[in-house]
């Protein structure tokens, strides 16, 4: 068993991950409130919390486009935010 | 079990009653829920130990919890499953969230007890990071999560507002201020109709009291009109009574919050389904009514699927009368909350045309002026010519205003429900998603009941 707490990827750089947390909930308790590039000139984030606003759509490797506040985060998942990573 | 006697969407109150109800008469339920934990945004943190202690579960979800372990194993809880559609054949289309793929469920009926969705009051700004909505805020705080702000201010107006504020107050982080826009608390003939409900005036009340305890300012008639900055450093502008000055508050986080409407955008119509799919809506997605009355909901909606069946238990007519006047006596209690909060906010003809309306496809009043320009256009021209109502949120976060800036102009309510349909599916859903699990009905694992 490592010691080391267990992470995943936000944009590459590795943020705990808290058993039963969402993707989201992760970011928050990193500080992380702005997850990049939006529609138009918005930025996306965290909202509802609850899948109505599709405002904390995220990349992620291996499951493609999903709400943050719904995903469970995992070890070893490599998240990405912002359209410009989403899109092709 | 892919083919059970019949399918709940949504854990809630109104889902699990549903489901147990149903139960009870012997069929086969499947319960699927989009979350992690059965119970909605008011239980769903009751009972998972260590991760939030200070949810004591309530007695009410307590007996429910109980009352479906009673059931053995003719109820099936899929977790972490969200409802994404109905196609004309009756396959009903379910996302697993934690893999991002799409199975298809069948049942030969169904209740959607999908809660309600929270409204974002006209407040420019509101589209910024660092801008949450008020439940949004609440299951951070529910789940423990440590805000990242010690400035955090509550504006708009509703009972949420008073109730996350105390709920903040009590894990140790009071919000600046809440700017209610209403004023709740004042001597009115509405809150009168409060006397039928004891217990909501007897909360309330306590919610006021931990404020006062805490020293946080709950300000009634506290309009906000507007946000502005960055996550961290948000300025919000309000105004107090009918005092023109605008005052400023120093926020890091701004929570928001308008009432609650039916989460049943794009939902399939209650009723027979082409498909010959029976369909029943429970709880705050049939009528926002509360979590009491939820549950006196859920078993309404399964009585109502049983006695399609022709499985009318004996004492079901004297059940069903006794969950409607549950349901009436909450009825009349909302109508007086609904007055107390009622909130004067500022006439769409004065809504600067910046104000965004719809964030998803990112268009604002002045794009809509246009469009009227010089005639309201149809509820389709709406949609398909301004692209309002039309993004990735399937209008949830901006059908009522756009409705309420339509109905000004035209001096007529603007209908309800005319500018969202009967659309699938309810959310975008990746065609990789279908791709992956292209014919393989049923091909996500089922949780076993918690
Ligand atoms: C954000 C918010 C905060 C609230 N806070 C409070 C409070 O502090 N105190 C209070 O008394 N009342 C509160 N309420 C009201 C209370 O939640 C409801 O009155 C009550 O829970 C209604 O029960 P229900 O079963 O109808 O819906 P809910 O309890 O809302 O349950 C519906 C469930 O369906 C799930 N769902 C949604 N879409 C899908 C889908 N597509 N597929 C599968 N599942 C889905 C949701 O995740 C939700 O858990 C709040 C409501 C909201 C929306
Ligand atoms: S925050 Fe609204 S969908 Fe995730």
């Amino acid at each position: 068993m490592s010691a080391t707490p267990p992470t995943f990827l936000w944009n590459g750089l590795p943020v705990a991950v808290v058993d039963g947390d969402t993707i989201a909930m992760a970011l928050v308790r990193a500080g992380v409130i702005d997850l990049g590039a939006g529609v138009g000139t918005k930025r996306s984030r965290y909202f509802c919390g609850s899948g109505a606003c599709q405002n904390c759509v995220v990349e992620v490797k291996g499951l493609g486009r999903v709400e943050a506040c719904l995903t469970p985060v995992v070890a070893g998942m490599d998240v990405a935010g912002g359209r410009e990573n989403g899109d092709e | 079990m892919n083919s059970p006697d019949a399918l709940v969407f949504g854990g809630g109150p109104a889902g699990v009653a549903a489901a147990c109800e149903l139960a009870a008469a012997g069929c086969s339920v499947l319960l699927v829920h989009q979350d992690g934990a059965l119970g909605g945004p008011v239980h769903r943190h009751e009972g998972d130990g260590g991760a939030s202690p200070r949810v004591a579960p309530s007695r009410r979800w307590r007996r429910l919890a109980a009352e479906m372990d009673g059931l053995g194993g003719r109820i099936t809880v899929r977790l972490r499953t969200a409802f994404v559609g109905l196609d004309g054949e009756g396959k009903f289309l379910v996302r697993d969230m934690a893999r991002n793929a799409v199975s298809v469920l069948r049942a030969p009926r169904a209740v959607f007890a999908l809660g309600a969705v929270e409204q974002v009051p006209p407040v420019p700004g509101w589209q910024l990071p660092g801008v949450m909505m008020a439940g949004g805020l609440q299951l951070l705080v529910k789940g423990g999560v440590p805000l990242p702000a010690k400035r955090v201010v509550l504006a708009g107006s509703g009972p949420l507002l008073l109730a996350l504020a105390a709920q903040m107050a009590r894990a140790g982080h009071s919000p600046v201020a809440v700017l209610e826009a209403g004023r709740p608390f004042r001597v009115h003939p509405a809150g009168l109709g409060l006397l039928e409900g004891p217990e909501y005036l007897w909360e309330a009340l306590r919610y006021q009291a931990i404020l006062r305890a805490c020293g946080v300012p709950y300000r009634m008639g506290a309009r906000v009109v507007s946000v502005d900055g960055a996550p961290g450093a948000l300025d919000v502008a309000f105004r107090a009574g009918a005092d023109p000055t605008i005052q400023h508050l120093d926020a890091g986080l701004v929570a928001l919050h308008d009432g609650l409407a039916p989460n049943d955008h794009g939902l399939p119509r209650a009723g027979l389904h082409a498909s010959g799919v029976r369909i029943q809506y429970a709880g705050d997605c049939r009528e926002v009514l509360g979590g009491r009355a939820a549950i006196a909901g859920g078993r309404l909606a399964a009585l109502a699927l049983l006695s399609e069946m022709g499985r009318t238990a004996p004492d079901a007519a004297g059940r069903a009368a006794k969950w409607e006047r549950i349901l009436s006596r909450h009825r009349r209690i909302q109508r007086a909350v609904t007055s107390l909060f009622a909130t004067e906010w500022p006439a769409p003809a004065t809504w600067p045309d910046h104000l965004v309306l719809c964030r998803c496809e990112n268009r604002t009043v002045g794009d809509l002026r246009a469009v009227l320009d010089p005639r309201v256009p149809s509820p389709k021209e709406i949609k398909l010519v301004g692209r309002f109502c039309m993004g990735e949120c399937q209008g949830r976060l901006c059908e009522r205003s756009v409705r309420r800036f339509l109905g000004d102009r035209e001096g007529v309510p603007y209908p309800a429900k005319s500018l969202v349909g009967e659309r699938w599916p309810v959310r975008p859903t990746p065609i990789t998603a279908f791709l992956d699990d292209a014919g393989a009905e049923g091909a996500a694992s089922s949780v076993p009941p918690t």
